[in-house]
């Protein structure tokens, strides 16, 4: 990782096409990149603080949320990689970035789990 | 060479660097607590590999800083697909870890 063959043979595989691009714009993906899998942490680390200390849910509703937002926060983190390098091809391409549909989903998914949440709360307490 | 570039390539530097430093930070909270929901010697086992895992991002990320503060003066590649694909693989090892300790224990 650390020497430059090893990331050139990264680079040939994932990134040959193009040219360079202004390197502010490759450390502005990577950035947007790191976002991402901090927001796959938080996701992971609340399934698992949902089933640690969510007791006012039935057994088997805390599980599946739990386990829910841990698939989900998996899934984030692999699309961040997919989404890394389809932004760098394009910055390589000199095309626009591409627009990313699961964002609202997030954000109205999200909102919906925090209902449900709320509503089994209410129902089993 | 284009002067906003010289200063602003090293605080673009700098702030990825930060980003990265957070991101081993995030990953060492949410392993965390991983850790504590598993207990026991398994939990104590993923917390040493998490406190690993995450000082190598720290060190590497300090070490990439050295290099890319070069690298922008000279105007070469600054993208790191091997480091993306690595910190991909071990957020998606501590899923699975995380996704065990919620099913199983």
């Amino acid at each position: 990782m650390g020497n430059r063959s090893g990331a050139d043979w990264w680079r040939q595989r994932l990134l040959a096409e193009g040219t360079e691009p202004d390197p502010r714009f490759s450390f502005a993906n990577e950035r947007t990149y790191l976002a991402w899998i901090r927001t796959a942490l938080a996701l992971m680390a609340g399934g698992v603080g949902v089933d640690a200390f969510a007791e006012d849910l039935p057994a088997w509703s805390r599980t599946t949320l739990a386990a829910v937002l841990v698939v989900l926060g998996a899934g984030v983190a692999a699309t961040s990689f997919t989404r890394w390098r389809r932004a760098e091809l394009a910055l390589r391409r000199q095309e626009p970035l591409p627009v990313h549909a699961v964002i609202p989903l997030i954000g109205y998914g999200l909102a919906v789990v925090a209902v449900g949440v709320v509503v089994l709360v209410i129902v089993a307490g | 060479m284009d002067p906003d570039l010289g200063a602003g390539g090293g605080l673009q530097n700098e702030r990825t660097t930060l980003a990265w430093r957070r991101t081993a930070l995030a990953g060492l909270v949410a392993g965390a607590l991983v850790a504590r929901h598993l207990g026991g010697v398994a939990g104590l086992a993923v917390l040493l590999g998490v406190a690993a895992g995450t000082g190598a991002v720290d060190l590497h990320a300090h070490r990439r800083y050295r290099h890319r503060s070069t690298w922008v003066h000279d105007r070469q590649v600054v993208s790191a697909p091997a480091d993306v694909a690595a910190l991909t693989a071990l957020v998606l090892a501590l899923a699975a870890v995380a996704l065990f300790a919620v099913l199983l224990a």
